[in-house]
């Protein structure tokens, strides 16, 4: 399956090549915290929320080809 | 003659110190500077369940002492200054806020304040659970609360310059017995442009023990320097001594041990690997804003630019020397400084001085607002303005607005008396900054802010008066803050149907609405513009930073079912306050303690003439593109919602064209969300509370439905 990550803010600069966007070609069965820690070194620590197609996702959410999964770092506004 | 000679005490009250009980005094300090009455008031139960603290107290004594015809510079305006049960415990992060009200000079009404430093929680700890300031004194005075001795005196003492780096230092000086005394004395002061301008703030102090420095926060919206300049006061000073972590005697204090324990833990862990708060201040929010087209670039006419990466990172400007609490046991600690910036202009050009911030709000106002990508100006314009006691919102929005205008050749160098006020000069920036605090040339016209600026030019200057309610970005009379609310319209209405005006601190949805798209429908903008307002209303009830809720969050946050509320700080919040007030409260409890509070509020605006729907309304330039510039920036994006939203064919049509479709359309929708957030407040399609809601919330008080039955 195709999926794409999106670290939002400054959660991209923890991602290889500081990008907005990352592309996986996955195959088999993968939990959002597996994508993100088996693939890249980041920490789950970082991230505040995960959304998909507007609605707040677990780690433990197993994605489906195509998905694009928002990584929200924590972000009040002040 | 000596220092204390020259000290003239012009009234002198004594009073006993009171222990505090879960949180509370149940006694407020009431000072007439007219005819030098100082006296203890009492507050009843009933007042207190229904207005709690803070916000609550402040709007409750202002609304006895005004009529809906008080000007804001009429004797009888006050100033209250009050904090909340929580405020003053040391051992959660951001407890120690403080909530300033009064009557604002740009918008006629009430406005709400809220700030750090050391005053707020002093004042509970001397035994008064807020301030009260009326009446006008004949010459600058000082009003001293000494908490230790438990005496209040309003006095004349030799002052000289009036800003506050050299004042709020004078003073901490002068009524410090030692060095180590220092850290016992907080003084609340403004400076020159807060005589000379309606945008005055003030600022409340503490002193930095590690940099051996008077630091400062602001409580910036609204004007409430200039009323305070205005009732010829210099300062505010008090001093405490020996605070320790139990002088709320909360109920429970090893709940609220227990929970400061885990969220210091959680602090120390997770910020360094999430927002870095404590090395980069609300610094962080300026990459993030730029990323997502929210930074105000050019009076908000666009959300990035290339060269805001020249002013997203100041950590290598910051001296990290010590902790930047602007409370006891914030260990967020994001009040960070410039130590030995040297000025380059102005009255204090060539000192080397203490630049507290600069805050995100900052960067974005006197930075890309008016184009200039450039750290030194924004710390040089932060610090006079500090000093001058300008709110930089209101300047930075005003000067942006300003640009504009000589940019469309509304005004010119004949009016602005040489300036050039085009986008990115920097130093007129800085001249017109030291003329608005000098009350000289353009800057008697700049320092009245954006409303009275546009009567102003179309009156004198024959502008468009369409034109400039596009751009000019303010609403009910208050300039608009730092984010660009064009592509969200929950954050459209969030600035909208703010009770105090453009600010966003009732609702920040931007990246909810936009980003996340989590809240597609009306009805889910209008929940949103449910909670969230009243979720943080609520923290300026009680004397909490908004910042630790939700700036740096758990481990686990993911894997909540609402993240965006970060329901373990919500838990931590109902710890720390029946932990301190002995309630059992839940979040529906607190949530209909800020509902209450927030529609008496809105039935305020009522008394002062705004508060209905026609108040409600907002500049173009916040919901969409003015101008073809605008438009042509953005072109894919707007002839994109064209099609898909709105169901017509960009291609053949003209950008004037295209901007006229889209106007009509998004105007249109702010309307329907308007309507469908009334509905769920309980409030007529006029934006009026119903009798009710006023009655379920407990704030029918006679005199409240009075006000609300004659426009019903």
């Amino acid at each position: 399956m195709l999926i794409t990550l999106r670290p939002i803010g400054h959660l991209k600069e923890l991602f290889p090549g500081n990008r907005e966007r990352l592309e996986l070609e996955l195959s088999g069965t993968w939990t959002i915290k597996n994508i993100v820690t088996e693939n890249f070194d980041v920490s789950p620590d970082s991230i505040s929320a995960i959304v998909i197609k507007g609605k707040h996702r677990k780690w433990d959410y197993e994605p489906k080809d195509g998905d694009e999964i928002l990584l929200i770092p924590p972000l009040g506004g002040g | 003659m000596s220092e204390d000679q020259a000290r003239k005490v012009i009234q002198t009250f004594k009073y006993e110190p009171k222990r505090l009980e879960k949180g509370y005094s149940d006694r407020t300090l009431y000072v007439n500077l007219s005819d030098n009455t100082v006296k203890a008031k009492t507050i009843s139960k009933e007042t207190k369940d229904v207005f709690i603290g803070g916000r609550g107290y402040g709007l409750y004594y202002l609304w006895q002492a005004v009529t809906g015809l008080t000007k804001w510079n009429d004797p009888e305006n006050e100033i209250i200054i009050s904090c909340g049960p929580i405020a003053g415990i040391t051992q959660y992060p951001g407890t120690g806020k403080s909530i300033v009200v009064t009557l604002s000079p740009t918008t006629g009404t009430v406005i709400d304040s809220n700030v750090g430093g050391y005053f707020g929680p002093f004042m509970k700890f001397s035994g008064w659970d807020a301030l009260e300031v009326q009446g006008k004194a004949e010459h600058d005075v000082v009003v001293y609360i000494d908490g230790d001795k438990g005496v209040v005196t309003i006095e004349e003492v030799p002052l000289g310059d009036l800003n506050t780096h050299v004042l709020a230092e004078r003073l901490t000086d002068y009524y410090s017995e030692s060095e180590d005394d220092k850290k016992n004395i907080s003084v609340v002061s403004t400076g020159t442009g807060a005589d000379k301008s309606l945008m005055g703030m003030l600022n409340f102090s503490f002193y930095d023990r590690k940099r051996k420095a008077v630091r400062i926060k602001q409580a910036g919206r609204g004007g409430i320097g200039t009323v305070f300049r205005d009732k010829n006061i210099a300062a505010f000073v008090i001093k405490f001594s020996n605070v320790k972590g139990d002088l709320n005697n909360p109920a429970d204090k090893k709940r609220i041990d227990d929970t400061g324990i885990k969220m210091h833990k959680e602090v120390a862990s997770m910020d360094p690997k999430q927002n870095n708060m404590r090395k980069r201040g609300t610094t962080m929010l300026t990459p993030i804003a730029n990323d997502n087209d929210l930074l105000p670039v050019f009076n908000f006419k666009y959300g990035s630019h290339p060269d805001a990466k020249n002013i997203e990172t100041w950590v290598d400007k910051f001296c990290h020397t010590g902790t930047d609490g602007c409370w006891y046991g914030c260990t967020v600690g994001c009040a960070k400084v410039v130590s030995d910036f040297e000025l380059r202009t102005g009255p204090y050009k060539g000192q080397k001085v203490t630049v507290d911030g600069p805050e995100y709000e900052t960067i974005g106002a006197v930075g890309s607002n008016v184009g200039v990508f450039d750290r030194d100006h924004i710390l040089e314009c932060n610090f006079y303005c500090d000093t001058y006691g300008i709110d930089t919102i209101s300047f930075g929005t005003g000067v942006a607005f300003i640009m504009e205008c000589f940019e469309n050749g509304i005004i010119n160098k004949d009016i602005t008396g040489g300036l050039e006020l085009n986008f990115g000069n920097g130093e007129a920036v800085m001249e017109l900054l030291h003329q608005i605090a000098g009350g000289e040339g353009f800057g008697k016209i700049a320092g009245q802010g954006i409303r009275k600026m546009k009567k102003i030019f179309v009156e004198q200057y024959g502008a468009d008066p369409q034109f400039l309610e596009d751009i000019g970005m303010e609403a009910k009379g208050l300039e608009y803050s730092e984010y660009i609310s064009k592509e969200s319209l929950a954050q459209q209405a969030g600035y909208g149907m703010a009770n105090k005006g453009a600010q966003h601190d009732e609702a920040w949805l931007i990246f909810m609405d936009t980003v996340l798209k989590q809240i597609p429908t009306f009805e889910d903008k209008a929940e949103a513009l449910h909670f969230f307002p009243m979720f943080r209303t609520w923290f300026g009830l009680v004397g909490l930073c908004k910042l630790p809720w939700n700036d740096v969050v758990p481990a686990d946050n993911a894997d909540t079912d609402e993240p965006q509320k970060v329901p373990e700080h919500v838990e931590n919040y109902l710890n720390l306050y029946n932990g301190v007030t002995g309630k059992e409260a839940t979040i529906d409890d607190i949530l209909f303690e800020s509902e209450a509070v927030y529609n008496f509020q809105r039935v305020f605006n009522l008394k002062m003439g705004l508060g209905k729907r026609e108040h409600d309304a907002i500049p173009y330039r916040s919901v969409g593109p003015v101008t073809i510039e605008e438009y042509e920036s953005r072109q894919e994006r707007y002839d994109n919602q064209l099609k898909e939203l709105i169901g017509v064919d960009p291609s053949g049509k003209s950008t004037e064209e295209k901007i006229k479709i889209v106007r009509e359309y998004r105007e249109k929708q702010y309307e329907i969300l308007v309507d469908t957030v009334y509905k769920r407040r309980g409030w007529t399609d006029q934006g009026i509370p119903t009798l009710d809601t006023l009655k379920r919330l407990r704030v029918d008080f006679p005199d409240v439905v009075g006000i609300v039955k004659k426009h019903l």
